[in-house]
């Protein structure tokens, strides 16, 4: 419902008014002590249907009115040219009021807006004229441009007034009751479950009844009012969701439409208790920008900051309460206690906050006090340097900065002066003097080290080296022929030495039959074959469909050949001999890395 | 390491001149000429006992605490500096309260700071060679082979765990490592954001432990684990770590 204006004296002219106004100004409105409004029962009317336009004379005393006089209005017809009257008398505190109400029917006939002229009244003799109101009519179901979605008889919104807020700035979220004519609402009853993290949640104070009103949602009217606000502060930045609100709401479904919102708790009817949900809500929080240059308390909105110190002159030992005071509107409860700068020789204690927080009205506003208690250690003049606090304003997007002068104190000696030096100074720690003992500062890890992996590595290989004999060993034990092949140029190379030693007294006979033996006795241990009762050809052929090449296989047969033909014919002399030991020694080793 | 003898005596009397300033009550300066002895990379016990002396003497208490904390390590200063932490710690205003830590960290941290990674590991090697040739000589000494052949399995379980203990030392090392907090107090964030909630406040002197691997991609914050076992992150500046 909306109010729309107050009489003003209609007889006089401009002139008069002025003249009269300005010396008597105060007389003339203590004298006129009534009000007198026009009020409509809709803004917004279907074609056809009727409202009510309302006209109410209040005042301290009863009054001699005289009917009022409506006139014609365009695109609406007035229903009856003769109102129901109503008169009723309140005494409060000893205050009386009285109200005459003179309510007349009327009905929208053609679409579109319309005003209704000033409605003329008579009081005690006097003429006064209402303001003139405006009304919209439209076409019955009508739809909204944002679509034709069905919606319940009733639902529950909450409404933010910021979408993009900073943390710490005071968002409202209003609880909105929508339901249709028809529908008396009697009670409601929020449950638990609201979940807002990452907000500061207070519940403001400044809805007493309920007040409906009336809209028209998708072509069909319905009846609104805000039920509880909240003052939301968020504590950080990015998207935070408001989870649905739940609210029980007991309704009575009842046909008369003049009534609906102010019949709270009021008349008979079948009751039924209905839980309802809002939507949730996502907002995006944006970043608060950091403050330059300056000491953060986290403070948003319009705060003021003053600090003070309880005295400027102690004794050591005695505390000095240091407090900081943060008034007005803003985010009071979040607002945490400064980081000061302060001297040396102080012992802090733990910083005490109380706070008044004010939750009338639309805003959170209120105080907030930080008491610090500082113990001094030594005795001195000693300043707490003056500090600068910044306060983000989130009407202007910027920061206020709030200066805070230097405080400057005096300690002075006290009764146990001498300790508070002592401690203070740590006399009792003595410095380390004479030589000190050097390191270099290495932060190189032993792990990355070339040296320590190494080191690892070594005891591995000589296992695997160890494990190679072991294998070696074991298989000269048990495999007599690997045996024999793996011995067999070490054998050789025995007979070999013994030729050479031997070469310059014994027959060439004995000389080349060594020779002989060291070959032959080779080739048979590698090729596993029995020494004995085996000729020199049946050898041959041995080593032909071995691998050894064919130089060395020639060489073979050649020695062989020689060997045997010296035991039966011997020729040449020790220089010879010792030419045929090398060339065996050397055909054995070429042998060796075939075999 | 130890430095050969010219190495080590040219810090001496730089040293012994920061003493002197020290004694006659130029501590800034003395602290300045201690600090450009550390920035060489050279330190020794003495050096951080006399930085945190001269700190104790500025009434920086929380940076006393720090350099006594590093002074404790070298054995010849140890004792001293155990004095001083007991004298610095009575001065805090504010103690933290401490959460006892786990038996398996407990355990490391005495190996770490009573045996030290460097020595664990050398002595993973001894067992590793000693284990190796028992085994080796078991194959080869078969009237021995019994005996060695123990000898062997035991030095390899132990170099073995002795190497699986350094290598979580070296990772604890990595990782982690000592902060003291050297301002007065300051709040630690559930996130690395001034905006962020606050979920408790360090206060001088209060010793942390730094993760460094997960305050590597923020700058100008650390991921601290407060004595009291609460995490959160915390400005750079109000901290110094090892």
């Amino acid at each position: 419902m909306r109010r729309i204006g107050s009489s003003l004296a209609a007889r006089f002219g401009i002139l008069s008014l002025i003249l009269l106004l300005i010396p008597f100004g105060r007389i003339t409105l203590a004298q006129q002590d009534f009000q007198l409004e026009a009020t409509v029962s809709e803004n917004k009317i279907f074609i056809g249907e009727q409202f009510n336009l309302r006209v109410e004379v209040s005042g301290s005393s009863m009054r001699d009115v005289s009917l009022p006089v409506v006139p014609d209005i365009e695109g609406i017809g007035l229903l009856s040219q003769m109102p129901s009257r109503s008169s009723s008398i309140s005494i409060v505190n000893g205050r009386t009021t009285t109200s005459t109400t003179y309510s007349y029917g009327l009905i929208a006939r053609e679409k579109g807006f319309f005003t209704i002229p000033p409605v003329t009244i008579e009081i005690d003799g006097q003429e006064y004229r209402t303001e003139s109101i405006q009304v919209e009519v439209i076409e019955k179901g009508q739809l909204s441009s944002d679509g034709n979605r069905q919606l319940p008889e009733i639902f529950l919104e909450v409404e933010i007034d910021e979408q993009n807020p900073v943390p710490g700035q005071q968002i409202v979220a209003s609880v909105q009751l929508f339901f249709k004519q028809g529908i008396e609402v009697t009670s409601f009853q929020p449950n638990a479950g609201w979940r807002t993290d990452g907000f500061w949640k207070e519940e403001l104070q400044n809805i007493r009844q309920p007040q409906a009103e009336s809209v028209i949602l998708e072509g069909v009217r319905f009846r609104t009012a805000t039920l509880i606000r909240y003052a939301l502060f968020p504590t950080r930045s990015g998207e935070l969701t408001l989870s649905e609100f739940p609210l029980n709401v007991g309704i009575r479904t009842q046909s008369a439409r003049n009534d609906p919102f102010g019949s709270f708790f009021g008349s008979a009817g079948s009751q039924r208790r209905v839980t309802l949900e809002s939507e949730p809500i996502t907002i995006d929080v944006r970043d608060i920008p950091s403050a330059p240059n300056a000491l953060s308390m986290n403070a948003v909105g319009d705060l003021s900051i003053e600090r003070t110190l309880a005295t400027d002159n102690v004794m050591v030992g005695e505390t000095l309460e240091l407090t900081t005071r943060v008034n007005g509107e803003g985010n009071i409860p979040l607002v945490r206690k400064p980081e000061y700068n302060f001297p040396d020789n102080l012992e802090l204690y733990t910083p005490q906050e109380s706070s008044n927080i004010e939750r009338r009205g639309l805003t959170i506003s209120g105080e907030k006090v930080f008491t610090e208690l500082l113990a001094p250690r030594a005795p001195g003049d000693y300043e707490i340097p003056a500090e600068r606090i910044a306060v983000f304003d989130p009407g202007s997007g910027n920061y206020d900065f709030v200066n805070l002068p230097a405080l400057r104190y005096t300690v002075h000696p006290g009764g146990n002066v001498q300790n508070a030096v002592s401690y203070s100074d740590g006399s009792q720690i003595q410095p380390v003097t004479g030589l000190a003992v050097w390191h270099e500062a290495t932060s190189e890890s032993i792990f990355s080290r070339f040296w320590f992996w190494l080191l690892f590595i070594i005891p591995f290989a000589g296992l695997i080296v160890a494990i190679r004999k072991k294998r070696l060993l074991m298989k000269l034990s048990t495999d007599k022929e690997f045996a024999r092949a793996h011995r067999a140029a070490d054998l050789a190379h025995e007979r070999l030495e013994y030729a050479r030693s031997i070469v310059d007294e014994a027959a060439p006979k004995e000389i080349y039959n060594i020779l002989h033996k060291a070959l032959f006795g080779y080739l048979t241990d590698k090729f596993h074959l029995p020494e004995a009762g085996l000729s020199d050809q049946e050898l041959i052929q041995e080593v032909r469909k071995s691998e050894i090449e064919e130089a060395q296989q020639s060489q073979i047969k050649k020695m062989l050949d020689k060997c045997a033909t010296i035991s039966f014919a011997p020729s040449g002399d020790r220089t010879d001999y010792r030419s045929d030991i090398i060339r065996t020694e050397k055909l054995i080793s070429e042998l060796n890395e075939q075999l | 390491m130890l430095v050969p003898g010219s190495m080590a005596f040219a810090q001496q009397p730089l040293f012994d001149e920061a003493n002197s300033l020290l004694s006659e009550g130029n501590y800034q300066q003395a602290v300045n000429m201690y600090q450009s002895i550390a920035d060489d990379g050279y330190e020794s016990g003495a050096l951080w006992q006399n930085l945190g002396v001269a700190y104790t003497r500025l009434d920086s208490l929380g940076k006393a605490k720090y350099y006594f904390l590093k002074a404790e390590k070298f054995s010849e200063t140890e004792q001293q500096a155990e004095t001083a932490l007991q004298f610095i710690n009575n001065q805090f205003p504010r103690q933290s309260a401490v959460l006892p830590a786990l038996p398996w960290i407990r355990f490391i941290n005495f190996l770490s700071e009573n045996i030290g990674l460097k020595a664990i590991a050398f002595a993973a090697l001894f067992f590793l060679y000693l284990g190796i040739a028992s085994k080796i000589g078991a194959w080869f000494r078969f009237d021995f082979k019994k005996t060695l052949n123990y000898v062997s399995y035991g030095s390899i379980i132990f170099s073995v765990v002795l190497l699986i203990c350094s290598i979580v030392i070296q990772y604890q090392q990595n990782r982690y490592s000592t902060g003291v907090m050297i301002d007065r107090e300051a709040p630690v964030y559930q996130r690395p954001e001034d905006n962020s909630t606050v979920i408790s406040t360090a206060y001088e002197g209060y010793k942390m432990q730094v993760d460094k691997t997960e305050s590597e991609n923020q700058q100008s914050w650390k991921y601290i684990r407060l004595e009291n076992g609460m995490y959160g992150w915390i400005r750079d500046g109000h901290i110094m770590t090892f």
